[in-house]
């Protein structure tokens, strides 16, 4: 697959976690208000909570995958921007993953806090890209973190697919395995 | 029902719920795996679905004359006062395109880039005013569309051009920048405002206001 297959398959992946994190977001809230939901997110924690780590260390892994193709493979240079996000995402790769070996639920504010971090840095490199006059008038031809020069169904950008991956594996942790894998559980 | 019977249901129950649990991680992981397996087929199918609009082949970018010295807006900028190097390619249209120092027009060369969002803003607002302002006599306007990338945004970018409304002749820049190089482009968007004579007569760097470019095209009318 080249540059365009990959990118188009992860930003389907993102297309599906993101919409997939938003329902989760959505049904925790009316949890609180009705019963039926409440039920549902029962449903939802039974059947997938107690893979949440494992699926969020598969979150990790694969957009620290994405990321090193996009740079080694698809020759697209990280700006100053996509590195904080690294500094992020890489780590939850390899701390999820042995999490979830051990079943070590009490990761859980270890990852919060970078996922967190992650999760706001790239909020803002999205921004950047939409929003462009907030740190200068140009793009820099070197390594500019303006310019959008991954973009796939017209708004899913690199920084966007960062940002999908941090919520969704916070979705993953405080949402769906928050029944019966609290900490110490 | 008897008190057996009622054991017994009970008992199928648990073993249904025990083999439904030992089932979950098979299903989990099918499901992952049917996901990506759709994901990927998708995927490639987008990715070798042809454009509506392609981006014009480019052979590299012929420069003749010197290349103007690296722009840094920091610093004096050392490529005023130098002649303007030549630049022959192609053009949106495909056909040979060549933007020279010696064709007797004075000429602002502006420098775009699809995936640039500076661009992307600037360019409607220079359409607009070229739109309601005539040129000043002996002057006229030229484009370079440079870093361009099929996975960036706005691609292909004569589709965006054209969108835009942008009629200036632009020539297309080859895949290693061989134009935005040799006129020493640092960022996008850039406008190079030229003498009559070829001289490089100013270097703006970023988006500028339409009344400034305007001002800045009549500077250098002949």
């Amino acid at each position: 697959m080249g540059l365009l297959a990959v990118a188009n398959f992860l930003a389907l992946l993102v297309v599906g976690a993101g919409l997939a994190s938003i329902a989760l977001i959505g049904l925790r809230v009316l949890a609180s208000l009705s019963a039926t939901a409440a039920g549902w997110l029962e449903i939802v924690r039974r059947a997938i909570g107690p893979y949440a780590l494992w699926l969020a260390s598969l979150v990790a892994a694969t957009s620290m995958a994405g990321s090193l193709y996009f740079s080694e493979i698809g020759g697209l240079v990280p700006c100053a921007y996509c590195w904080y996000q690294r500094i992020a995402m890489y780590p939850l790769a390899v701390i999820l993953l042995i999490a979830a070996v051990r079943r070590d639920w009490g990761i859980r504010p270890y990852v919060t806090a970078i996922a967190a971090i992650g999760a706001v840095i790239a909020a803002y490199h999205a921004l950047l890209q939409r929003l462009p006059g907030l740190p200068s008038g140009s793009c820099s031809v070197t390594v500019p973190c303006s310019t959008i020069d991954l973009e796939r169904f017209g708004f899913i950008t690199i920084p966007v697919m960062a940002l999908v991956g941090f919520v969704t594996v916070l979705v993953l942790l405080w949402i769906v395995a928050d029944g019966d894998e609290r900490p110490g559980s | 029902m008897t008190q057996k019977s009622k054991s017994s249901a009970a008992q199928k129950r648990r073993s249904q719920r025990g083999n439904q649990a030992s089932n979950r991680p098979v299903l989990v992981v099918a499901g992952i795996v049917v996901v990506v397996a759709v994901a990927a087929v998708i995927a490639v199918a987008l990715a070798s679905t042809t454009p509506a609009v392609a981006e014009p082949a480019t052979d590299p970018v012929v420069v003749s004359g010197a290349p103007l010295a690296p722009w840094n807006p920091e610093v004096t900028d050392t490529a005023i006062g130098m002649p303007l190097p030549g630049l022959s390619g192609v053009g949106m249209d495909g056909a040979p395109l060549t933007i020279g120092p010696d064709d007797g027009l004075a000429k602002c060369i502006v420098i775009l880039s699809h995936q640039c969002p500076h661009c992307v803003a600037e360019l409607p607002r220079l359409v607009a005013w070229l739109a309601d302002n005539p040129l000043p006599d002996g002057v006229e306007v030229m484009g370079l569309s440079t870093l361009i990338n099929p996975a960036g945004s706005n691609y292909p970018s004569i589709a965006w051009l054209e969108g835009e409304g942008w009629t200036a002749p632009t020539l297309i820049d080859d895949a290693t920048y061989t134009g935005a190089a040799a006129y020493g482009s640092m960022s996008t968007p850039g406008f190079i405002f030229v003498t009559a004579d070829g001289i490089v007569a100013d270097r703006v760097v970023g988006e500028i206001d339409p009344a400034v470019f305007g001002a800045m095209l009549e500077a250098i009318a002949p």
